[in-house]
């Protein structure tokens, strides 16, 4: 952890330490908001919700409805919380492993052969002809916000966040 | 030179234990750090968890409370409605939604083929029309308001009327992401297909049977029914890239039916 341990970090490495808690609130921003976007959208079709989480085939039918109704509700508090920069190492890490399984999900129906929209946006949609040539291009998508969610894991120091007032600073000169 | 030396010793080791006493606070507020982030944490995961779990709960109590959906006259256990006779040789099942472009794509390009099939006896359809696609009318539900005027039209009418009230719709399909049809139009078109009681009308513009297009979408999202339209012929599915072809649907009908009559 401390400075001399890495020696001569690069001017890079060092101007990152320093404006992290300022960048990551790009981070959070980012992130946050396509939870909540994304959650808005499936909590207007709350049946429509649990119809998407039927179609990837697989929870079991006794998880569906809850899964599909608490799913659109869990991203909009996530988002929230991300955006007001509250426990953000449990949000960042919350939000990465929802990503995670997104994109698990996605893949496995594309392996599989269906072919549905995701519904990561609201609305399973009628049938597409070639719903799998979106795939690709959702989870990359995904795989951006995994990403993004990990940086806020491994960095969860933040500016203008409710954590900065919640934990006390460490020196970040370390 | 001897006192010099010990002077610096002296400063040496005083240097050492500031920086012990540095690396133990700096250790001490770290550990406080950790402390205090998993306090948080827990706290955060208290806060999802009710506000997730009180969500769910009044949410999934107040579907299960709903009253059984009223029955529709003229409609099967799975929610369809047959047009053609009852003994004839092929069966086909056709999901649909009176939103979805491809549903009307599939009606434009196979339905007067499939209307002479009906018409021949050979083939009878249960079609069995659901309302996903509420998010494409601009909060109008057009999916749920035609269906429920299929519905109505059923209910006080006969398979005749409901055949010619459906084609109706997709004739005159409203494009995705507009409103949709008013409940008016919905009741000139009923009167148009030959529902001209005035039930009719009070039951599209109530939404009598909106309870029951939900069951009826539930139910073929049970099925597995994961887009529009779904259609089967004699419990095959008929794949969309099949139906964009005449011909060929036809070809299968034929085939359906001379192997149900041997």
């Amino acid at each position: 952890m401390s400075a001399a341990a890495t020696a001569q970090p690069s001017k890079l490495a060092a101007f990152v330490r320093t404006w992290w808690p300022w960048l990551s609130i790009a981070a959070r921003l980012v992130v946050g908001l396509v939870w909540i976007a994304a959650g808005l959208l499936k909590l207007h079709d709350i049946a429509d919700s649990v119809r998407s989480v039927r179609n990837f085939q697989i929870l079991p039918e006794w998880m569906v409805p809850t899964v599909g109704t608490g799913l659109p509700v869990f991203e909009v508090v996530i988002g929230a919380m991300l955006i007001g920069g509250f426990a953000l190492r449990l949000t960042g890490t919350l939000s990465a492993l929802l990503q995670l399984a997104f994109i698990i999900g996605i893949a496995s129906a594309w392996a599989r052969g269906l072919q549905i929209e995701c519904g990561c946006f609201g609305g399973s949609g009628s049938l597409v002809q070639n719903a799998s040539a979106k795939y690709p291009w959702e989870i990359a998508r995904d795989c951006g916000l995994f990403i993004l969610s990990v940086l806020l894991v491994v960095g969860p120091r933040s500016r203008l966040a409710l954590d900065d007032l919640l934990l006390p600073r460490v020196d970040v000169e370390r | 030179m001897m006192a010099k030396s010990n002077r610096r010793r002296d400063e040496e080791r005083r240097a050492a234990a500031a920086a012990r006493v540095a690396e133990m606070q700096r250790a001490q507020q770290a550990a406080e750090r950790r402390r205090r982030t998993l306090l948080v944490s827990a706290v955060g995961i208290a806060v999802i968890a009710v506000i997730v779990a009180t969500f769910v709960v009044i949410q999934l109590a107040g579907s299960s409370t709903a009253v059984a959906a009223r029955a529709v006259r003229g409609s099967t256990p799975n929610y369809g409605f047959v047009v053609g006779k009852p003994g004839a040789p092929a069966t086909m099942v056709a999901y649909e939604d009176f939103q979805c472009p491809i549903c009307k794509q599939f009606e434009d390009t196979d339905g007067s083929m499939l209307q002479k099939d009906i018409t021949a006896g050979k083939l009878k359809i249960e079609y069995r029309p659901i309302a996903f696609l509420n998010q494409m009318s601009e909060g109008n539900m057009y999916s749920t308001r035609s269906l429920n005027a299929a519905a109505c039209v059923s209910n006080f009418t006969n398979s005749q009327t409901w055949k010619l009230f459906h084609d109706l719709l997709y004739k005159d399909q409203p494009a995705e992401n507009t409103p949709g049809r008013t409940d008016a139009q919905l009741v000139t078109y009923a009167k148009q297909a030959g529902a001209t009681s005035p039930a009719v009308a009070s039951c599209i513009m109530n939404q009598t049977f909106k309870d029951w297009t939900a069951s009826a979408t539930d139910a073929a999202s049970k099925a597995g029914v994961s887009g529009t339209p779904t259609v089967l012929l004699d419990g095959k599915n008929v794949s969309i890239n099949t139906l964009a072809n005449t011909a060929q649907v036809s070809k299968l009908i034929d085939a359906a039916v001379a192997s149900n009559t041997k």
